[in-house]
């Protein structure tokens, strides 16, 4: 058994690996490092699908099978929810003045769309970042934190340079929006995750963090105000180090992209 | 008095309840609905259960009917499955610890046809024969799938996947 063969085994069944398996791996110190990260991760979808039961569903059930009945719990919740829904629509007028569309987009598209961009993004073009945040006047310093994922996609009916970036403060995503401008600042909350969309140079650009604070911070170290010229993201070799943007280019390493 | 029937019923509720409500959960991903499908599905195992001959079936028996029943709520027979070949490149990438996005977004990126398997898998602990058995289709297809699903979750998982490193 190869290592291909192994790891495809492996990945199907991992807690039921044959006995030619196990004898690979015991010679193959990569494949039992493979199959030690395989069974964690395992173990982590295992916890995680293990949802809590709502309490008393055995009973409802079980009355519902007496009575003949789909049990009351849905009546329940019809009527809790139609409640809800007058709260809703009287806190939607509140919540649309307080909360920037164009925001609230940015928190969306982190939530329903992100992990599909990622799945299905092609390889990344790196300078194309470099090009991108030169042009909208941005800064991605070191000190920003580790880019995790760099690629584009759509959002909101344009292309999206779109970066994940794990900060002090936990992940952010960063939007840089070439093609789409914004008339002011504006900020959303929404499900738990807090955004912020900003003009920058001809477009602009969305971040979306997980608290104030990393928002705030993450605005503070991108938007920041330059001496003149373009932003210093850049390692002086992709954009040439002809013209001397600031005067120190090369004192300014870029953000890691740990690989 | 209650009947054999009415009491394996009973059994049968308390016994599986639960673990059908996580599975409904993770095929609906809605609490509410999740609870109506395992009544609905209760409610059409007893319109059968004398009919069950074989009690050891019984537990991949009420999988398929919360399934069927959640598929009818879409008013789809089968979900939409692709079993092309399993890509020997990503099973070959070296997996990485660090996180990009989380692992319940993960799961909920993957496709109908991926996750699917892999809840019977590890939410059920059911065999590639079994899930076959349940999803009308072949053990090797399973595996295609299984293998798929966590390729594709790793890729969610791993950061840098996306190759190349930002200038030095
Ligand atoms: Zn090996």
């Amino acid at each position: 058994m190869n290592c291909l063969e192994f790891r495809r085994e492996l990945l199907a069944n991992p807690g039921a690996t044959g006995a030619e398996a196990q004898e690979h791996a015991l010679g193959c110190a990569a494949c039992a490092d493979f199959r030690a990260r395989t069974l964690a991760l395992d173990a982590e979808i295992a916890e995680l699908l293990d949802v809590p039961v709502p309490e008393g569903l055995e009973e409802r059930v079980l009355e519902a099978h007496r009575t003949g009945r789909r049990d009351s719990r849905r009546r329940f919740l019809a009527m809790a929810a139609s409640v809800a829904g007058v709260t809703v629509v009287g806190s939607g007028v509140f919540v649309a003045m307080r909360d920037d569309p164009a925001a609230l987009a940015g928190i969306d598209f982190v939530i329903e769309e992100e992990a599909n961009a990622i799945l299905t993004a092609k390889a990344p073009q790196p300078q194309d970042l470099v090009r991108v945040s030169l042009a909208l006047g941005l800064e991605l310093p070191p000190q920003l934190g580790d880019i995790r994922y760099i690629g584009t996609c759509p959002f909101r009916g344009s292309i999206a340079h779109h970066l994940i970036v794990t900060t002090p403060q936990g992940k952010a995503t960063l939007l840089l929006l070439p093609e789409l401008p914004a008339q002011r600042r504006g900020t959303a909350t929404s499900r738990g995750l807090r955004a912020l969309v900003k003009p920058a140079g001809r477009g602009s650009a969305t971040v979306v963090a997980e608290s104030t604070q990393g928002l705030e911070r993450i605005e503070g170290m991108v938007w920041r105000s330059r001496t003149r010229g373009g932003a210093r993201l850049t390692a002086s070799a992709r954009t040439g180090s002809d013209h001397g943007q600031g005067s120190e280019p090369r004192r300014r390493r870029p953000p890691r992209f740990r690989g | 008095m209650m009947s054999a029937n009415e009491r394996a019923f009973e059994a049968a509720v308390r016994t599986h309840s639960r673990e059908l409500f996580r599975y409904a959960y993770w095929l609906c991903r809605d609490r509410g609905r999740a609870e109506d499908l395992v009544q609905d599905a209760f409610a059409r195992a007893w319109s059968s259960w004398a009919d069950l001959r074989d009690a050891g079936a019984r537990r991949s028996w009420l999988y398929t009917i919360v399934r069927n029943e959640f598929l009818r709520g879409l008013e789809k027979k089968q979900l939409d499955y692709d079993d092309r070949d399993v890509s020997d490149i990503d099973v070959a990438v070296e997996s990485r610890p660090d996180i990009a996005i989380d692992l319940r977004r993960a799961l909920e990126a993957l496709p109908e046809s991926l996750r699917e398997p892999l809840l019977l898998q590890v939410l059920g602990g059911f065999s590639g024969g079994e899930i076959a058995g349940m999803l009308s289709t072949t053990e090797g297809a399973v595996m295609t799938r299984l293998t798929r699903a966590r390729q594709a979750v790793r890729r969610l998982l791993e950061r840098g996947l996306m190759g190349q490193e930002m200038a030095q």
